[in-house]
């Protein structure tokens, strides 16, 4: 709680001031469970793009007239500005790309594995978001409500942050991935849904040794 | 040391031995080391974690691994003191043992592969602290092989040796006759452990908090023979305790180091990886695509690896785990027995004191 003035003041992307006093874990809320992305509901980072740079056009136009009717209309938007937006929302894309999430949730831990990418990690111990220090970036996690949020400050100013959040059913989840850069005017959203899913139950026990590596025996059978 | 094993089993578990404690316990051998050739003590290390893992965790330390460093860093120190040839027996012990000739405890500050902190205390038997100091250091530059190819090299190994040359160096300010009073106090102090009422008055605390002898038993005080021979049973029981402790430092020592290997080259990545950083290297502008890719990638990479080592950690438990469960075991078993038989000497020998003394 002391710690996240301290991210938000390195950070552009708004950070929901309830964070910030009660992070209390909700207790109904649980996101266990295997998730596959569902595309029928999920944006996509171009169309988004598209219309993220018609609304700020629609609205340095508006600006634009308002101060002076003799303002050429297309100023607002200058091409190193669209240039960043691109920049955002294709590392928006990247980032949301792992197609499925295996997460495991118990009391006050939490981790979130995404196949091929690394996994996001919450243990909310006492209360106080978890707040991590890497030699590349600064981590936060914590609840705002029943959301569940990963935050990530970069060097030159560049914030990711996902917000989970998972429908009453337990049958859907949707992940806003917002990416922000102190070089752009506005950040950038990608909204991915997901479907939860029954996984196959495997035939195997598996177990990793340092030595052996990852080693399997046939799983036997109940009878 | 199977026949020792075997010897204590049996009196261990022979329920009608006790009875005939004073006689039947083998005599001790004869005390052929030279006075400075002081037996040490090493108690298992403080692994130096909290309650709550979770901040521990963070900075990347892996309590399950460290507890199991606590066990097996204070055996290569054994091994060190032992290939001096300076001390007399030097044992492991999974407590400390306040009436040992030369008590060393230690708690591990770091290690992670990369670095090692250690702090030690050693004190001897008087109260006389010879050392209470941090020992650091990084890992010496090996390729992970001896001269020969054909096993693994302690790369902190010059810490110990360190540490042993500390140990070497206290112990050559003191005289003769302040060692020989070592010896004397680690057997006045054990002895008011197990019979107080008849050694309690041997011992006094002198000004500066160092124990004093007030009066030494009589020459051949059966009473001190019978407390001497209870102690050299006590370190057969210590002894084949000890061997439960070395036989995991041989299970565990190739895992162990392929471990430490693991964390050493991640570790060589990743400063290069930093340095690469700061050299800017292939930078684009501030809020181009590029900058960008490059910070989350970086980002990414750390966090990728940083899982991958968590994946070695528990891999390591898991091949270490049998191991330490069955030796944890074993020391329970050995433990609760002699616990068991202390306080039946020590009420037989207070009984023995109140007959001779007529009370």
């Amino acid at each position: 709680m002391i710690l996240w003035p301290l991210i938000a003041a390195c950070s552009q992307q708004p950070v929901p001031e309830s964070m910030t006093r009660e992070t209390v874990q909700p207790a109904r809320v649980n996101f266990t469970g295997s998730w596959e992305m569902d595309h029928t509901r999920s944006e996509d980072a171009y169309q988004e793009l598209k219309e993220l740079v018609r609304k700020i056009s629609r609205a340095s136009q508006g600006s634009a007239s308002g101060d002076s009717r003799s303002r050429n209309m297309s100023v607002g938007l200058s091409s190193a500005t669209v240039e960043t937006l691109v920049a955002l929302a294709r590392l928006a894309e990247q980032i949301t790309r792992p197609q499925v999430l295996e997460i495991e949730h118990h009391g006050r831990e939490i981790e979130v594995k995404r196949r091929d990418d690394f996994a996001f990690t919450c243990d909310f111990y006492d209360r106080i978001p978890e707040f991590v220090e890497t030699p590349f970036g600064t981590e936060l996690c914590g609840w705002d409500g029943h959301q569940l949020i990963f935050h990530v400050s970069l060097p030159d100013g560049l914030t990711v942050q996902h917000r989970m959040t998972v429908a009453p059913d337990r049958q859907q989840m949707h992940v806003a991935t917002t990416v922000s850069s102190t070089a752009a005017p506005v950040p950038f959203t990608l909204n991915r849904f997901y479907q939860r899913f029954e996984p196959l139950p495997s035939e195997y026990d598996c177990e990793y040794t340092l030595s052996k590596k990852k080693t399997c025996t046939t799983r036997r059978s109940g009878f | 040391m199977e026949g020792k094993a075997a010897a204590l089993a049996f009196l261990l578990l022979s329920g009608a031995h006790h009875l005939a404690l004073a006689t039947d316990l083998p005599d001790p051998p004869p005390n052929e080391r030279e006075v400075a050739q002081l037996n040490v003590t090493l108690v298992v290390f403080d692994p130096g974690i909290r309650e709550n893992e979770a901040p521990d965790r963070q900075s990347g330390v892996f309590p399950e691994i460290r507890k199991i460093e606590a066990r097996y860093l204070p055996y290569l120190l054994r091994k060190t003191l032992v290939e001096t040839d300076e001390w007399g027996a030097v044992r492991v012990v999974p407590e400390t043992e306040p009436a040992a000739e030369l008590l060393v405890s230690g708690m591990i500050a770091k290690s992670d592969g990369v670095s090692l902190e250690l702090r030690l205390r050693a004190v001897d038997s008087t109260g006389r602290e010879w050392l209470n100091q941090p020992y650091a250091g990084t890992a010496a530059n090996l390729e992970d092989k001896d001269e020969t190819g054909t096993g693994t090299v302690e790369p902190f190994q010059y810490l110990y040796d360190r540490i042993a040359a500390d140990l070497y160096a206290a112990r050559a300010r003191l005289d003769e006759g302040e060692l020989s009073k070592i010896v004397e106090v680690s057997l006045l102090r054990y002895a008011n452990e197990l019979a107080p009422e008849a050694f309690g008055e041997y011992l006094a605390t002198g000004p500066d908090g160092s124990l004093e002898i007030s009066r030494l038993p009589a020459r051949g005080d059966p009473m001190i023979q019978r407390v001497e021979r209870i102690r050299e049973f006590e370190y057969l029981f210590t002894d084949t305790m000890d061997e439960q402790y070395e036989a995991l430092f041989r299970e565990i020592a190739s895992t162990y180091d392929l471990w430490r290997r693991y964390r050493r080259q991640l570790a060589r990545y990743m400063l290069a990886e930093e340095q690469r950083m700061q050299n800017g290297d292939s930078r684009g502008s501030r809020g181009s695509y590029g900058t960008m890719k490059q910070n989350y990638e970086n980002y990414r990479w750390t966090k990728i690896q940083e899982q991958k080592l968590q994946k070695w950690a528990t891999g390591f438990n898991n091949e270490v785990a049998p191991t330490v469960m069955e030796l944890e075991g074993r020391v329970v078993e050995l433990k609760g027995g002699l616990e068991a038989r202390y306080d039946e000497w020590r009420g037989i020998l207070t009984s023995i004191y109140l007959l001779e003394t007529g009370e």
